[in-house]
């Protein structure tokens, strides 16, 4: 028996592993297109946070507005939203989605892309703003920042992440669309995902988006 | 024949610095370099806050927060970003806004919006919204 106990116990090592490797942390964000109600609050709060230029169209994260098949985006200052009156419409939340198997990372000559517990970074010390990440990403959420002659994307907030607060984005939605947390066994964000029905932005590219949506409309690409 | 040799040297002494250059000295390759970048992702400046910091000297208004119809919505959210006014801590440094349009950025009947309740154009036009509601409850 005790010899057989060790055998199993060597096999099970590299389960382990795997196991413990899931277990790192990774996170994710769940948005439900239901409640987005196109305040921008999000937009503005992101742009502040991230000291990316208030008045250009370029933005971390931003709203498309769907009307009647008319899609209105909102990455300034400036809401388009509250003139539209009495179309048939619903919102979406964009940023970057984070892929598991992130184009950007995958075509970045110098290495200036990689990933920090799912968390897909830029190191802008390295980046030589050649812009292939621009044409790589099938989701348009990098851009080059005009003040830092770089590329720029969404960090799901890491530096607040890291102090224990939530990204800026999720702080200030007042209705409560987007969250945020770990994708492990047992957390929030992981049980609505296993309850509900989801997807993600264009499953079709195999870039295994971290960024969920609930209730999300046909026509979004 | 001497000069032949003296390119061919620096030929060399080029080549070899350019090769330790990119595949051993240059940031791209070197592993550290990903730290150091976290390292300096993690430091940034903070301008976002959370309602609990703001607790910390206005907890009259945070009680009447926390029961009223507002308590899921942040204070930043309206107020702004909050770290300039927790270091400062005077009036300037916070946005204090009580005018209609300001209100109807989330309350503006707009369609698509079903998730909170809207108001119409018909609804005490021309009236500070804060007149009769009190945000805070």
């Amino acid at each position: 028996m005790k010899r057989r106990d060790f055998l199993k116990s060597i096999l099970s090592l590299p389960v382990a592993f795997t196991i413990a490797s899931l277990r790192k942390s990774s996170y994710a964000m769940l948005i439900d297109v239901e409640k987005c109600i196109g305040c921008g609050k999000c937009v503005i709060a992101c742009k502040l946070e991230n000291n990316v230029p208030m008045d250009l169209p370029i933005s971390r994260t931003w709203i498309e507005g769907y009307f009647d098949g008319r899609k209105v985006v909102m990455n300034t200052k400036e809401n388009p939203f509250l003139r539209i009156k009495g179309n048939k419409g619903f919102f979406v939340p964009k940023l970057c989605n984070h892929c598991s198997n992130a184009p950007c990372v995958n075509v970045c000559p110098v290495s200036a892309r990689f990933h920090v517990d799912g968390i897909v970074l830029v190191n802008k010390n390295v980046c030589i703003g050649c812009k292939y990440c621009i044409t790589a990403c099938p989701y348009g959420a990098t851009f080059v920042h005009p003040e830092e002659k770089v590329t720029d994307k969404c960090t799901f907030c890491y530096h607040r992440v890291k102090r224990g607060l939530k990204p800026v984005c999720v702080l200030v939605c007042p209705t409560g669309a987007r969250k945020f947390g770990e994708l492990k066994e047992g957390s929030e964000l992981y049980e609505i995902l296993k309850k509900s029905r989801f997807r993600v932005l264009k499953p079709e590219t195999g870039t295994n988006p971290r960024v969920f949506y609930l209730n999300l409309d046909a026509v979004v690409e | 024949m001497k000069a032949w040799k003296i390119v061919l040297i620096f030929a060399m002494i080029v080549y070899g610095s350019l090769y330790a250059y990119t595949f051993h000295l240059s940031p791209a390759v070197k592993e550290k370099s990903f730290e150091e970048w976290i390292k300096i992702e993690e430091n940034k400046r903070i301008s976002f806050l959370q309602s609990d910091v703001c607790r910390e000297c206005h907890l009259k208004v945070y009680r009447i927060w926390m029961s009223g119809n507002h308590s899921s919505v942040e204070c930043e959210v309206c107020h702004g970003a909050g770290a300039e006014h927790a270091k400062l801590r005077v009036k300037e440094s916070i946005v204090v806004e009580k005018s209609r349009d300001f209100c109807l950025i989330c309350h503006g009947e707009i369609s698509g919006r079903t998730a909170i309740s809207v108001v119409s154009e018909g609804h005490g036009s021309g009236v500070i919204c804060t007149y009769c509601h009190d945000p805070h409850r």
